[in-house]
């Protein structure tokens, strides 16, 4: 509990800093009076331009990081994550054939996450025995590729001004972010709320299917339902700002070693907030005139991470201890 | 009468694996299941605990089918150690056994004191309370396996499910774990899958024999473990001989 509200504290004191960078750095008592003034006069800037692109980051951000700690769980992978199992592909597939066919990307964000989903169900599923875990992880891998390839199919295919904005926004980007972002990006929290409130469960689907069945769970829809609302939040996210890369993989490892080793979709997701807001903030104030995406900073931040996780994983040799070893 | 089995029929992958078993199972003491392997002792298992369902045929746990119960209240009556679990890294052994705990636990609640209490209960009978704060990691072989058992004591159910739970322990543990299984099956249905026929025939009060899926004997130890059932179980001789103290040694011929 302390370490949740430490948490907060510093997401807290991140978001100040978010809002106060940019081309022009504001003092705190610049960004008080300019909060405080509204969104009419002063604090226009503020108002109409950061706080948005702040709330979305921190949502997209949560919504990922949580994502992301739900599938390492449930396939029982510290390097599994929606990006590796090809649903934040296939949601960026969908988006972008969305985008060309000139439809809002969200639905078919969700379209491509859940065909994935629904693919890998289909492929890795074992009749009585359930989903194979590592099955699934390869497979996965297979079908980001192909959806990665669909999309640079669509985007060749594209007029110039279409391709433009869709490369942009694969990379992972905040720019332009405005109020009505936020009002959709409200839309995946009730998605959230089951996912954050599943820990024990997670917990006990890591002991394995047999030993969590026994302990009474229900492992088949807790498993489906589980992974369903980790793809729609995934797919969601992608819809709103194109997939951030290394998010959703890196703050589960994270959360997990700031919660000394138990499950933590809550704490994944306020480190997922976290990251994006601050490789967005890197992103507005290291080379602001450059407008780069904001997903090239979560990359350079999110790389060292993943190569932290595997050369702890190799310490722990593989993270799991079978009852005989 | 914990169990009752009646017809039990599965195929897993299309392969049979079990094929029309019946057999009843006494509700106290040790019931050992021996086999050569791939005759389905682990899969027959996993049905008895519910965590399979079969194709055809039922369970029978005190009357009560079991693949009828809800997950928890089957999880408070029958309760298994499956050779497949793993113990998340970085738990103590106190946090490994009240998982134990689970089906009991209220949702979004902590544990209770009768929680604690059964975990503490729980490891002190297999003897690691002074061990509660340790890391899993830290334990011997022996002692990580009396956690695991603990961790079934803590879920508090009369029919406790063991796959192999002698494995890879050398010989002191193991007359160690057999020593505390049989106590714990004073009070309990202990039903557990052997390899060790010495010690199955030492230490079972009733022994169910499989092999290609079909129950070749059933009975108690001193009938289902003599040559003949023996040789039709394994497809190879034993010899059995009585030690000085009475009790057996069945070992392969030619060994």
């Amino acid at each position: 509990m302390r370490r949740g509200l430490a948490l907060i504290g510093a997401l807290l004191a991140l978001v100040l800093l978010a809002l106060a960078a940019g081309r022009t750095w504001m003092a705190p008592g610049e960004l008080a009076q300019a909060l405080l003034a509204g969104p009419e006069g002063a604090g226009r800037m503020v108002w109409s331009l950061r706080l948005p692109r702040v709330a979305v980051g921190l949502v997209v951000g949560f919504a990922f990081g949580l994502s992301g700690a739900v599938v390492q769980s449930l396939l029982r992978n510290p390097l599994a994550s929606p990006d590796v199992i090809g649903v934040t592909q296939g949601a960026a597939f969908g988006a972008v054939a969305a985008l060309v066919a000139g439809l809002p990307p969200l639905p078919g964000a969700w379209a491509g996450g859940l065909a994935v989903l629904l693919a890998l169900g289909w492929l890795a599923a074992h009749p009585r025995e359930g989903l194979a875990p590592r099955a699934v992880v390869l497979q996965g891998l297979g079908l980001a590729l192909m959806a990665a390839a669909g999309t640079e199919a669509l985007i060749l295919r594209a007029g110039d001004g279409t391709a433009a904005m869709a490369m942009l926004w694969l990379s992972g980007t905040l720019n332009g972010a405005g109020w009505g972002q936020v009002a959709h990006a409200l839309w995946l929290l009730p998605l959230a709320l089951p996912l954050v409130l599943a820990g024990r469960a997670l917990d006990r689907l890591e002991m394995g299917d047999d030993m969590a069945r026994a302990l009474g769970l229900r492992v088949g829809a807790l498993r489906a339902g589980l992974g369903l609302g980790a793809a729609l939040l995934a797919a969601g996210a992608v819809a709103l700002c194109g997939p951030m890369s290394f998010v959703a993989l890196a703050a589960g490892p994270v959360a997990r070693w700031w919660q000394g080793g138990r499950p933590a979709p809550g704490t994944a997701g306020l480190i997922g907030a976290g990251f994006v807001t601050l490789a967005d903030l890197l992103a507005r104030s290291l080379a602001p005139a450059a407008l780069l995406p904001t997903g090239l900073y979560t990359a350079l931040i999110g790389a060292p991470v993943l190569i932290w996780v595997v050369r702890r994983a190799a310490r722990r040799e593989g993270g799991g201890h079978a009852v005989h070893d | 009468m914990p169990f009752t089995i009646e017809t039990l029929t599965l195929a897993l992958g299309g392969k049979p694996v079990l094929r029309g078993i019946s057999a009843s199972l006494p509700a106290r003491g040790i019931t050992g299941i021996i086999g050569p392997n791939g005759c389905g002792k682990s899969t027959l298992l996993r049905c008895l605990a519910g965590v399979l369902r079969p194709e055809t045929g039922r369970v029978l746990h005190q009357g009560q089918a079991v693949a009828g119960l809800a997950p928890k209240a089957r999880a408070r009556r029958i309760a298994l150690l499956p050779q497949s679990a793993l113990a998340p890294p970085g738990l103590s052994v106190a946090q490994l056994v009240a998982r134990g705990r689970t089906p009991w636990l209220r949702p979004f609640q902590p544990m209770a004191r009768a929680d604690r209490a059964a975990v503490a209960q729980a490891l002190a009978d297999v003897g690691l309370s002074d061990l509660a704060d340790h890391p899993l990691e830290a334990l011997s072989g022996g002692q990580r396996q009396r956690a695991w058992i603990a961790l079934v004591l803590a879920q508090d159910c009369g029919t406790v499910l063991l796959d192999e739970p002698l494995n890879f322990l050398d010989l002191p543990h193991q007359a160690e774990l057999v020593a505390l299984l049989r106590r714990l099956s004073q009070s309990r249905a202990v039903v557990m899958i052997l390899h060790d026929l010495t010690i199955a025939a030492r230490i079972c009060d009733h022994v169910l024999a499989l092999r290609a899926g079909q129950l070749v004997a059933a009975g108690p130890p001193e009938a289902v473990l003599a040559e003949a059932p023996l040789q039709a179980t394994f497809g190879i001789g034993f010899t059995r001989q009585s030690l000085p103290d009475g009790g057996p040694v069945i070992l392969p011929k030619g060994l």
